[in-house]
């Protein structure tokens, strides 16, 4: 047991896992940048980030002196990664405002009536399908909750957090312009002086099996919609080859009807255990480990572009999708070790390691499984002077959503805490190393701690970079609606300190 | 808002019950017919916890982490005695007029905090810069109802305590001689 142990997290620090983000549960270490592994000092929240943190202030084994506490927290996350809102309803938009549903019946007429502009139409919206699928674009909402409570060295606690991915599909397999091609390619006017980037596109439009005049008729009017530069992109080229090899007589598959929208996924996990710390060197180095049962629910929903002008009512099976028929439950046990050390009196160092066992999570969606690894990370801490206390948080290892594949996570968090006795100022800034298209965070928060007894935390993250929520409408009759921040999050604490 | 910064003052100053009370930072030295021994604690490991100090078997106060306070004595013979969750002693003699200066600190053993009570002498670094190391330190003075009511409650523990050094560990004790002062 020992020997696999330390394996699961020799090979859990070399390269990229899946993982969910660890978040910070607690408030205050929201405010600090999410640096929980440096600044558990001994608080009920603190088994959290680092179990050998419940040896703060223990002189011997089993020291009952250091006391009783109790914590209770609330947050919640939510992040847009990669401008996804605009381009989603940017592409909702085009499917209204160029009645795609009726224009596709025009496509499939033996007697069609589209004008080339109509096909220009649908170049474009082609083209902004074709680009969701940037990897890690996505939206991810996270709600959490967690109660700890420390009696000396033993720590028992309940964590929920639950977590949903917004991810993009682009997929256009078996999915064709018009089911009557003959009539289709008849309609749309003959292709003009083709650019190098229209030949191109029309040449591998051709390899798809399309006639060279079609190919040419089609990339003409992607070129004229586009310009060069976007119909030379492979990610466009790609999906103008799969839909020209899905134009078959008869298709009832067509273009209207792509798979093409978004897919939510979602992990909610319960975990509920106890800790244990040992001061193996009382004031220098204590280790500590949970143990616990980890409950997990995992669900999907797929939401295609076209079922926007579905007649059922979307919102009740996306709640029945994600609450009842694609519902999987997963029970699992697992660990979480600590180690923290403080080789001076100015200096912490902390090292945790997350389920420390691997899960497989049942899943109902693509791929069966979830798989989660276990995550580790560094803090280190220090106490310049006795007011001031600056850390930081790594991981140590990159790990990569569940629930958003694609989107990768390496956590880089600093913050500071000012003490003055009743009062804590905090600051911090939260960053994501892994994955470039996020936006740093900063952090605040204050902390009030009544005679040493009463604690209450607030915390707020956000990043300072503006995102588009809704593309400007196609018709002009509106403009894009941009908010201040890619990634807001909010949590709050309280908690109970009584000596013994 | 305005409020809340008027408050700000009044939250920063409050804090936790207090075993010892801060004390003026001025001192007079020694009489002719006194000593004074300074107890001090410099060292930020396991803040949280106040270690009880004891001329023989009397509570003298606590010492806590950032601070320091003295204790005026007899000429003479004396056993100073550090109590928390182990013991320390120092066997001192102590001349008329002299200011003597006890460190208090810990190290860390297997499993076990070891306390410590170390005389600063004449030639320790500490000795020549301990005027220094006191102004980064605030004076306190003890609070007579927490000193009764914790020898009341310990007593045993710190009778049997007590015992144990002076029989089992007397001669690990460090030694302040009398002329260790200043």
């Amino acid at each position: 047991m020992k020997s696999t142990l330390v394996a699961a997290l020799i090979l859990s620090a070399g390269g990229s896992a899946w993982a969910q983000d660890w978040s910070p549960l607690d408030a205050r270490s929201r405010a600090l940048g999410g640096a929980g592994v440096a600044f558990a000092d001994g608080r009920a929240d603190s088994l959290y980030w680092n179990p050998a943190s419940l040896a703060v202030g223990s002189e011997k084994l089993f020291d009952f002196s250091t006391g009783f506490s109790f914590s209770l927290s609330v947050y919640t996350d939510t992040h847009v990664t990669g401008g996804l809102a605009a381009d989603v309803t940017h592409i909702l938009d085009m499917y209204d405002t160029f009645d795609l549903e009726a224009l596709q019946n025009n496509f499939n007429s033996a007697t069609p009536t589209f004008t080339a502009q109509d096909v220009q139409n649908v170049a474009k919206v082609i083209d902004s399908i074709s680009h969701l699928a940037e990897k890690g674009k996505g939206v991810l909402t996270e709600v959490g909750t967690g109660f700890n409570l420390r009696v000396g060295p033993f720590g028992l606690f309940v964590h929920g957090q639950a977590n949903v991915g917004a991810l993009p599909i682009v997929d256009f397999s078996g999915v064709g312009f018009s089911s009557d091609p003959a009539a289709f390619f008849g309609q749309i006017p003959a292709a003009g002086a083709m650019t190098p980037a229209a030949s191109n596109l029309s040449v591998a439009m051709q390899g798809a099996g399309l006639a060279a005049g079609d190919a040419d008729k089609l990339a003409y009017q992607a070129q004229q919609a586009l310009g060069d530069a976007a119909i030379s992109d492979p990610a466009f080229i790609n999906a103008m080859t799969i839909l020209a090899a899905g134009t078959q007589p008869g298709s009832s598959n067509t273009f209207y009807d792509n798979p093409s929208g978004m897919m939510l996924r979602a992990v909610a996990q319960v975990e509920a255990g106890i800790s244990l710390a040992l001061p193996v060197l009382p004031t220098l180095l204590d280790v500590g480990v949970s143990f616990k049962e980890v409950i997990s629910e995992t669900s999907f929903t797929t939401v295609t572009f076209a079922d926007k002008d579905s007649e059922d009512k979307l919102s009740d099976r996306i709640k029945d999708d994600l609450t009842k028929d694609n519902r999987k439950r997963t029970t699992k046990f697992n660990m979480d070790l600590g180690v923290r050390g403080t080789p001076f009196e100015w200096l912490t160092l902390g090292l945790a390691a997350r389920n420390i066992i691997p899960m497989d999570l049942a899943f109902a969606g693509p791929g069966g499984k979830i798989h989660m690894d276990p995550q580790v990370r560094f803090g280190a801490m220090v106490r310049p002077i006795n007011l001031l206390r600056l850390g930081f948080d790594v991981d140590l290892m990159e790990n990569e959503s569940p629930v958003l594949p694609g989107y990768t996570i390496r956590h880089f968090g600093a913050g500071a805490e000012i003490n003055l006795s009743v009062l804590k100022i905090r600051v911090g800034y939260d960053d994501n190393l892994a994955f470039s298209k996020d936006h740093g965070r900063l952090c605040a928060g204050l902390g009030l701690d009544f005679f040493g007894y009463l604690l209450i935390d607030i915390g707020v993250q956000a990043s300072l970079t503006k995102t588009e929520i809704q593309a400007a409408k196609v018709d002009g009759s509106n403009d894009a609606r941009t908010i201040p921040s890619d990634r807001v999050s909010a949590g709050v604490s309280i908690g109970v300190n009584l000596p013994f | 808002m305005r409020r809340i910064l008027l408050l700000l003052p009044l939250l920063a100053s409050c804090g936790g019950p207090a075993l010892m009370l801060r004390a003026p930072e001025e001192t007079e030295p020694p009489g002719t017919d006194e000593a004074k021994v300074v107890v001090y604690r410099d060292s930020f490991r396991n803040a949280t916890k106040p270690y009880a100090f004891f001329d023989d078997e009397e509570l003298i106060g606590f010492s806590e982490t950032g601070t320091w306070f003295e204790v005026r004595c007899t000429p003479g013979e004396h056993f100073f005695f550090l109590h928390g969750v182990s013991s320390a002693g120092v066997r001192a003699t102590l001349d008329a007029g002299k200011t003597y200066f006890l460190r208090v600190d810990s190290i860390p053993r297997f499993f076990r905090l070891q306390l410590r009570l170390t005389p600063i002498v004449p030639g320790m670094k500490e000795f020549d810069g301990i005027d220094d190391i006191l102004r980064g330190l605030e004076r306190r003075a003890p609070v007579d109802t927490v000193l009764a009511e914790y020898e009341e409650e310990r007593a045993d523990e710190l009778e049997e305590a007590l015992a144990r050094l002076k029989t089992e560990r007397y001669e690990d004790c460090e030694i302040l001689s009398g002329d260790a002062g200043r």
